[in-house]
């Protein structure tokens, strides 16, 4: 506890000389502020919405075309990742990125082109997927036009505030009903990189967000990504093709607008085995499950669990319906209760 | 509790007072003050924590604990074949789904931990919100979740199993519809996509 008071003290210490360099300063960066902001505010005073896509679009090709070093904190609820992300572009154009995980067990992930493979530690738990997007970063609809998200999201722009040194834009992707979360994005001013970002729910609460720490962009490619192209690959997961249509035959009667049907197949669930109906919905920016399995075998009692990842169980006669996805419970309910015996 | 009463359980968890009669005086104290109990704790965990002992001994991060139980349990898959031969695949594809549920899991603890104090006993929300640690490490708040019959800790054990299982095949399903979006694989990009309209009613 006393070693805990003493660097308090010494922080307040660098405190006043900081502040004292500070103002020492105050008459250059005045100064450079007359300039600066004739430049800068252009695109958000011209035309706001389009101007937020064109910030949004910016952000999606700089996370596809930029050269950069960065470290970065992901926070859900409670919990806080450091990790290390780099990305680059080879002279032909083939794109590269690692994310290392900088806590716990040694979990990299390393995508190149089309393929992202997952090392982890046993080595014989590493596998490759198919994949433009590194799985578990960020939105796989952050790395495209913002088209694909409308009509059903929105994006505003606004001056943003100053994020891991850099000036910001601040981007605002809103769903037009209360059904699903919201996203706050700030996007550098000079490279279009995404520096910060906040998933929320519509009332504002935090549920999930990423903070570059430090950003480094580079001509080129970062010289630790260079030999990445010859690494080992693990071996790549393969699906069965041809699944068994759901057997139940309870289908969702709603759910918000703009939600898709992805997959839906009878099979066993992961681990436990349990045999279930499942369908899986996207509205391109989020995912929803849908799990139908006897009751019976089921066994669970009435339930939601609330966090950046909910879940939302009902029994309905011999059923069970169970809601899995990045949405508010009170969505998930009303997708739950809306199972019905198809028509 | 006190400035003064804080510093002397720190002092005390440091082994800072010589006189002996005050020591015990002090335990005295501690041992009849929840407050303080407490503050012990609290002391005790950011001293373990300073020192970087606190993450192998205390489960502050329950998340790989749980993955490595729930994989131990788990029967062969077969959602997944590869050409590397199935027995293989199966091996890599187990920790995989427990790699990626890390995050989830870890956030569904601490929850339900943090959602304990507020949530008093209350009829009139329906469902309730669980409040029940996925380790069950803290079975006593699942009185408010479930009606009338208490369940038993074996009960317990496999709803956490199976509450895991159901986020952990989410995440698997969310990778998988990854590379079938790239394939072309998925419905949305066949002609089935059509077969069944969803009504929206806004």
């Amino acid at each position: 506890m006393r070693i805990l008071k003493q660097i308090l003290n010494r922080t307040k210490n660098q405190w006043k000389m900081t502040s004292n360099w500070w103002r020492g300063s105050l008459a250059g960066l005045l100064l450079v502020s007359f300039t600066a902001p004739v430049i800068a505010q252009t695109p958000v005073a011209e035309a706001p919405s389009s101007s937020a896509e064109y910030w949004f679009n910016q952000m999606s090709s700089a996370l596809r075309e930029l050269n950069f070093e960065a470290t970065l904190v992901k926070s859900s609820g409670a919990r806080l990742e450091p990790m290390t992300w780099l990305h680059g572009v080879y002279e032909d154009g083939l794109e590269v990125e690692l994310v290392v995980r900088l806590n716990g067990a040694d979990v990299r992930s390393v995508r190149i082109g089309d393929d992202t493979s997952y090392y982890s530690q046993p080595s014989d738990s590493s596998y490759t997927l198919h994949s433009d997007v590194t799985y578990g970063l960020l939105p796989a609809a952050f790395y495209q036009p913002f088209e694909n998200l409308q009509p059903h999201y929105q994006v505003l722009v606004d001056r943003g505030m100053r994020v891991t040194g850099r000036s910001t834009y601040f981007l605002r992707i809103l769903s037009r009903d209360n059904d699903r979360y919201h996203y706050g994005l700030w996007v550098d001013r000079k490279s279009g990189m995404l520096l910060k970002m906040q998933m929320t729910t519509p009332q504002g609460e935090v549920l999930e967000q990423i903070q570059l720490t430090t950003f480094v962009e580079r001509e080129s490619m970062p010289i630790s990504l260079s030999d990445l192209r010859g690494v080992p690959r693990p071996p790549r997961l393969h699906e069965i093709r041809n699944m068994e249509p759901p057997q139940f035959s309870l289908e969702p009667q709603w759910l918000p607008a703009g939600f898709k049907l992805l997959r839906a197949s009878h099979r066993r669930i992961a681990e436990t085995r349990l045999p279930s109906d499942y369908f899986l919905y996207t509205d391109g920016l989020t995912e929803v499950s849908i799990y139908v399995s006897q009751s019976q075998q089921q066994a669970l009692p009435e339930l939601a669990l609330k966090g950046p990842e909910s879940l939302f169980n009902l029994n309905q006669g011999e059923f069970a319906i169970t809601v899995v996805g990045k949405l508010p419970v009170s969505t998930l309910q009303r997708i739950a209760e809306s199972m019905q015996p198809a028509t | 509790m006190t400035d003064r009463s804080y510093e002397q359980v720190s002092a005390l968890l440091d082994n800072a007072i010589d006189d002996t009669r005050e020591q015990e005086q002090q335990l005295d104290t501690l041992l009849s003050d929840s407050e303080a109990q407490e503050a012990w704790g609290r002391y005790a965990l950011i001293g373990r924590v300073m020192k970087g002992d606190a993450t192998t001994e205390q489960p502050l991060d329950i998340s790989a604990a749980v993955a490595a139980r729930v994989s131990n349990e788990a029967q062969p898959g077969k959602v997944v074949q590869g050409r590397f031969g199935k027995q293989s695949i199966q091996r890599w594809l187990r920790p995989t789904g427990s790699i990626a549920i890390a995050a989830s899991v870890a956030l569904v603890a601490v929850l339900s931990v943090q959602q304990t104090a507020p949530v008093v006993p209350e009829e009139t929300v329906q469902p309730a919100f669980a409040t029940a640690p996925i380790g069950g490490r803290n079975p006593v708040s699942y009185n408010t979740v479930l009606q009338s019959n208490e369940p038993t800790q074996a009960e317990l054990a496999q709803q956490s199993r199976l509450l895991q299982s159901y986020m952990l095949d989410h995440q698997q399903q969310l990778q998988l519809s990854l590379q079938a979006q790239q394939l072309n694989e998925n419905l949305e990009t066949n002609s089935e996509s059509d077969k069944k309209p969803v009504e929206n009613d806004q």
